[in-house]
């Protein structure tokens, strides 16, 4: 009779240890919060033929500036695709055909470099889950935040425009645990400001210490865009002054209650 | 075997069964999610079509701008300062007494630091003041300077830049200096508030007429309450005219931007200018290029705004 229940017991420890092993995979692409784990994803497009837009000539140095910055100083580079390879439904929910979750919700920062408007982030290709708006990502297909997506650039022209108070009611639904969106008031030039933006979130203290997120993104536009360029950043109001994780605080997710956005000529 | 029963053999099998029921599931589940990551990997590739059909239709909302067959490319002239001539420099030009001062990596330039101020200069004479705190208050606009006071102050720091020989007052016109606001919103329970961040005051810049535009082109100064100096950029520094190069013609730059794939497209905007580097880069030369601003016509009826340059310089 011992024997059978210590069999019992071993079969038991040994299924529960395959089911974790096998479970693995899933576990690692949908950590609902991998808390200490820093990760960043990138998508760019250069080449717009496959969406009848003019090509771009920056977008990669842009994002990839990004991607390797944060890289240098450990984060985790899970995804950097570009043209063919980056793909709208990457960002999008599940409910309109996304994955999301394994990829633009399943990194702590995203960096999307490419053309824009005021209602959409333009990729170069379309791979839409649903086929309903293809080459773009429109607010309404977007959720983010639920899984592990706290901070995301549409570095892009217009997306974030005032539009007299319209951006909060395009971009609150889209925050579910996200904390800020950087992007741009206005049309944007076709310039690399991915590094600059890592430089200003790691500053060293004899040129003034790290900046806020936010601050660092309005900063890296001074820098690299023309006056003519107003930067904007929305967020959620408890984590807008967030900094990067290890150079200063960053708030708990929050509700979409209070929004706050900046518009900051470059 | 012996002494065993056939039931109690068969309750032993059902509870195998059992577990290897639990573990199959778990087996399928995540060959299914490794399944779709490894597919959605392996499908990544060079996009092969349907390509979005666009016929050509440029449409022009401006005047072509008239272009000389020659300009001169523009030379920024270095100004190497070494430690004592900054802090004396930063003492003249914003009263402040540099504590600390560093050489920048690859001999950009000094950065000088008196607490939270923080003055950078550059190794081609531009020049960036921050106080710490130009992007970080909330202010009323009540609180703040009127524009024309806000004027007349920049241009006191402009004027003390240039006896220092950090800018080229020909470069600088006065009368188009223009006070802008970097602003907050809050929006909660349905209510919208409105912040002042700064205050800040743009002045146009051009050499010999032509415009200088892009990112290190700015001369600014920031304000905060009651007109408290916040900061400076001074990205201009002192150009000179350099050699003189062959420029092409309007009509060939839109040329060349259809070959980068606007074809369908309205063009709002093109100018003819000096396109300034960003500062950090310690650009040798400003070139010329042609500015366009516009709109993309998508297939799907959306527009698509554009904002780019086009080398004016002829091969």
């Amino acid at each position: 009779m011992k024997h059978k229940i210590r069999n019992n017991g071993i079969r038991k420890m040994l299924a529960s240890f395959l089911v974790l092993l096998m479970l693995m995979p899933v576990l690692i692409v949908q950590a609902a919060d991998d808390g200490n784990i820093n990760e960043v994803g990138v998508e760019w497009a250069l080449d717009y033929a496959p969406c009848g837009i003019g090509n771009l000539i920056n977008t990669k140095a842009d994002a990839e500036g990004f991607y390797n910055g944060l890289g240098s100083i450990g984060w985790t580079k899970v995804f950097n695709y570009g043209n063919g390879e980056a793909w709208e439904s990457d960002f999008e929910k599940a409910s309109v055909g996304g994955s999301d979750t394994l990829y633009g919700d399943a990194v702590d920062f995203a960096y999307l470099s490419g053309h824009g408007n005021i209602d959409a982030f333009w990729f170069g290709t379309p791979a839409d889950g649903d086929g309903v708006l293809p080459c773009r990502i429109h607010p309404s297909e977007l959720s983010w935040g639920e899984t592990d997506l706290d901070w995301i650039v549409l570095s892009d022209c217009l997306t974030l425009n005032y539009s007299s108070g319209g951006v909060f009611g395009r971009w609150r639904p889209s925050f579910q645990g996200l904390h800020l969106i950087m992007s741009y008031d206005t049309t944007s030039m076709d310039s690399a400001m991915g590094s600059s933006m890592v430089y200003y979130m790691t500053r060293p203290w004899y040129l003034g210490g790290s900046k806020k997120i936010k601050d660092a993104w309005f900063s890296a536009n001074i820098d690299n865009q023309p006056s003519t360029v107003w930067s904007a950043a929305i967020g959620t109001c408890n984590t807008f002054d967030d900094y990067l994780p290890s150079y200063g605080a960053v708030g708990a997710d929050e509700s979409n209650l209070c929004m706050a956005y900046q518009r900051v000529q470059s | 075997m012996h002494g065993v029963s056939e039931s109690a053999i068969l309750r032993e099998v059902k509870k195998n069964m059992n577990y290897i029921k639990y573990i199959m599931a778990a087996l399928i589940i995540s060959i299914l999610a490794a399944g779709i990551i490894s597919a959605n990997d392996v499908l990544r590739g060079e996009y092969t079509g349907p390509f979005a059909e666009v016929k050509e239709n440029v449409q022009i909302n401006t005047k072509l701008p008239d272009v000389p067959a020659q300009v001169s490319v523009l030379k920024v002239n270095g100004k190497n300062f070494d430690e004592v001539q900054a802090k004396k420099l930063v003492e003249i030009a914003l009263d402040i007494k540099a504590q600390e001062s560093k050489k920048l990596p690859d001999n950009k330039g000094i950065a000088l630091k008196d607490n939270e101020k923080v003055v950078i200069l550059y190794e081609g004479g531009q020049m960036k003041f921050s106080s710490g705190k130009e992007l970080d208050n909330k202010f009323m606009k009540s609180e703040m300077l009127d524009d024309q006071a806000a004027k007349n102050k920049a241009l006191g720091h402009i004027r003390k830049l240039a006896e220092l020989d950090m800018l080229d007052v020909s470069a600088v016109d006065t009368s188009k200096m223009v006070v802008e606001y970097d602003e907050e919103y809050i929006s909660y329970d349905g209510k919208i508030e409105k912040f002042i961040l700064n205050q800040h005051v743009n002045v146009e810049t051009s050499y010999d007429g032509m415009p200088l535009r892009g990112p290190g082109a700015k001369i600014r100064t920031y304000f905060g309450k009651n007109g408290e100096l916040l900061g400076i950029l001074n990205g201009v520094g002192k150009p000179v005219a350099d050699k003189k190069v062959p420029v092409i013609s309007p009509e060939k730059a839109i040329e060349l931007l259809k070959e980068r794939g606007y074809r369908d497209v309205t063009i709002d905007s093109i100018e003819f200018a000096y396109d300034v580097p960003p500062t950090s880069e310690n650009a040798e030369f400003i070139y010329p290029v042609y500015l366009f601003q516009g709109k993309s016509h998508t297939v799907y009826g959306e527009d698509v705004p554009f904002y780019t340059s086009v080398p004016a310089v002829a091969k």
